[in-house]
């Protein structure tokens, strides 16, 4: 039974020592190879004063400058190239909404020490070949799809390609062909969960056990929500295309945060004004270093995600590091009224006050003050005869969420399926401001 | 004694009333009254149909919000001074209207008026102490 809880046991076992020697020695060939091919970040380092030789070791990374999403804008399309493109077997592609697109390279090693990742998250989800993995997620430029995709390959179980949409095909697939885990983002979960029901059928219908949701920030509530409308487990999965795509790091059983795949990705945490290194504990932006990729060896990369790391023994019996879940993308942030607010700080309170994951955020300014509209479906059990009534449900929704994020919204209360349902990453916000700049 | 009222979420959209209308008819429903409670953001539409249960459903189905609560029917004597003297005993009795409509139709010539309190029981029996005529759900199906 212990051989089916891993999926390479002797590397994420590995004893924590071993495994910084492991990465210092990749570290020191990793330099050298991103040096010698990459001009841009050559330039980077001989600009601090910084040749491959001083990096002996992991000790020694703090040395090396970061690499930021606006480099990888500005050497787009093949400038962190490192590998002639011949030697690429294949590209995928972040969305682009905040800006240009990144395009990511990937050689065959590349592309299986990704897949292995995915793969230990699904090992780590439960799965085995036995399993029937549907994967929901967008194919395509997306790294969802194509990334778990081939993990479930790798775990040899059989794979379900169906990306996202028609919806109803994906449960009458779930159903006849008795998928066991589910693979989609979280948003989408929970439309597949609603669908459900509306289809006259309820958790003990289908044959899942598990789900593989990531892609977008999610709160514990929503990992309620989704578990008991679809009756299973859910695990968190993290990665960006930047650095690979899903599997950079995953939940095991414990679900104690997300355990970073360590022999390909080193994690540091940095103060994000200062750039200092922060000790491990310390809540701080996210840097992945690319240990192992030959075609886009990004390293020090400053991902923008704000969390804590912990390296203290996780019962699952991994010993790589874990990642506390980041409460969001920097890009998802939205500074209102001067202050910081995330999604998922309204998502919270709404499903802990027991209303729908279906909900939108928009912004937009007024006289010169920025304002909060939250727009929330009303679910049947809640529905009140009076206009007092829903009213005063609106009121009360606004004064949690004043004090969750220290501004006073105006909380909406709307029909059922008037919230566009989002099939890959949900939508959440629309900043009007932007249209008076 | 009490009638079945429907009580319906509305958006504040184009066409959302005609769409439960439609739904209704579609699915063979009369209605004997209707009535709107609007704010600025939503609506919650009343409605008595000659089948409540059969309503409900059609709009549950549909995933429209909607409930069934209680309330009270009585006819007046359609003459000036008919509802007041009706409503001066309801607030002599200590009964509160939340709310209040009226039918589509007459009985026998009177007026019939639909009442939202919190206790139908107490309404009901005040009005039938004073002599008014009560009107029960099958009464509004006859209509």
């Amino acid at each position: 039974m212990n051989e089916k809880r891993y999926y390479q046991k002797e590397i994420e076992t590995m004893p924590r020592e071993q495994l910084r020697a492991l990465q210092s020695e990749k570290l020191v060939r990793q330099v050298r190879h991103v040096y010698d091919h990459v001009p841009y970040y050559r330039d980077l380092m001989d600009k601090k004063g910084v040749k491959p030789e001083d990096i002996r070791g992991v000790d020694d990374l703090h040395l090396l400058p970061f690499i930021s999403k606006e480099d990888l804008r500005e050497t787009y399309p093949t400038g962190m190239l490192a590998v002639p493109k011949a030697d690429c077997v294949r590209i995928q592609s972040t969305s682009g909404t905040t800006g240009k697109r990144v395009i990511a390279y990937y050689t065959q090693k590349d592309l299986d020490l990704w897949e292995d990742c995915c793969a230990r998250a699904i090992v780590a989800a439960g799965g085995s070949r036995e399993d029937v993995v549907q994967v929901s997620y967008g194919y395509g430029l997306f790294t969802g799809g194509p990334g778990l995709n081939g993990g479930s390959h790798k775990v040899g179980s059989l794979t379900l390609p169906m990306s996202s949409g028609n919806t109803e095909r994906q449960i009458q697939f779930m159903l006849d062909l008795g998928a066991t885990i589910l693979c989609c983002t979280p948003s989408y979960a929970a439309y597949i969960g609603e669908t459900l029901k509306e289809m006259g059928y309820g958790p003990d219908d289908i044959p899942l056990k598990a789900g593989i949701f990531g892609a977008e920030p999610w709160t514990q509530e929503i990992r309620e929500n989704i578990e008991n409308t679809l009756g299973i487990k859910a695990y968190d999965i993290y990665g960006l295309t930047e650095i690979s795509g899903p599997g950079v790091s995953f939940e095991c059983e414990e679900q104690r945060g997300m355990h970073i795949n360590e022999d390909h990705f080193i994690a540091e945490i940095i103060d994000p004004n200062t750039g200092e290194v922060l000790p491990e504990g310390t809540k701080g932006e996210l840097v992945f270093t690319c240990l192992d990729k030959e075609a886009f060896p990004v390293l020090r990369y400053r991902t923008r995600d704000i969390c804590v790391l912990s390296s203290e023994p996780c019962s699952c019996g991994r010993t790589h590091i874990r990642m506390q879940k980041p409460m969001g993308r920097s890009d998802d942030m939205m500074i209102i009224r001067g202050v910081n607010v995330f999604p998922s700080q309204i998502e919270a309170v709404l499903l802990k006050k027991g209303y729908s994951p279906n909900y939108m955020i928009e912004v937009d300014r007024k006289n010169n003050s920025d304002t909060l509209d939250v727009f929330v479906e009303l679910t049947p059990e809640q529905f009140a005869d009076t206009v007092r009534e829903i009213s005063a449900m609106e009121r009360s929704l606004e004064s949690a969420i004043h004090t969750m994020i220290g501004i006073s919204p105006k909380v909406r209360l709307v029909a059922p399926k008037t919230i566009a349902r989002s099939e890959g990453k949900a939508v959440r916000v629309v900043d009007k401001r932007k249209l008076h700049d | 004694m009490s009638i079945k009222q429907l009580s319906v979420f509305v958006g504040n959209e184009k066409g959302s009333i005609a769409d439960i209308a439609e739904m209704l008819s579609n699915a063979g429903v009369n209605l004997r009254a209707m009535t709107v409670a609007d704010t600025v953001d939503f609506g919650i539409l009343r409605l008595i149909a000659d089948d409540t249960s059969r309503a409900l459903s059609v709009l549950k189905n549909e995933g429209i919000i909607a409930g069934v609560t209680d309330a009270t029917a009585f006819a007046v004597p359609d003459e000036p001074g008919g509802l007041a003297r009706v409503l001066r005993i309801l607030s002599e009795g200590g009964v509160n209207i939340e709310y209040m409509y009226s039918l589509f139709a007459r009985k026998d010539g009177k007026a019939c008026i639909v009442v939202r309190t919190a206790d139908c029981a107490k309404t009901e029996q005040i009005l039938k102490d004073a002599g008014i005529e009560v009107i029960d759900g099958d009464g509004v199906k006859e209509l």
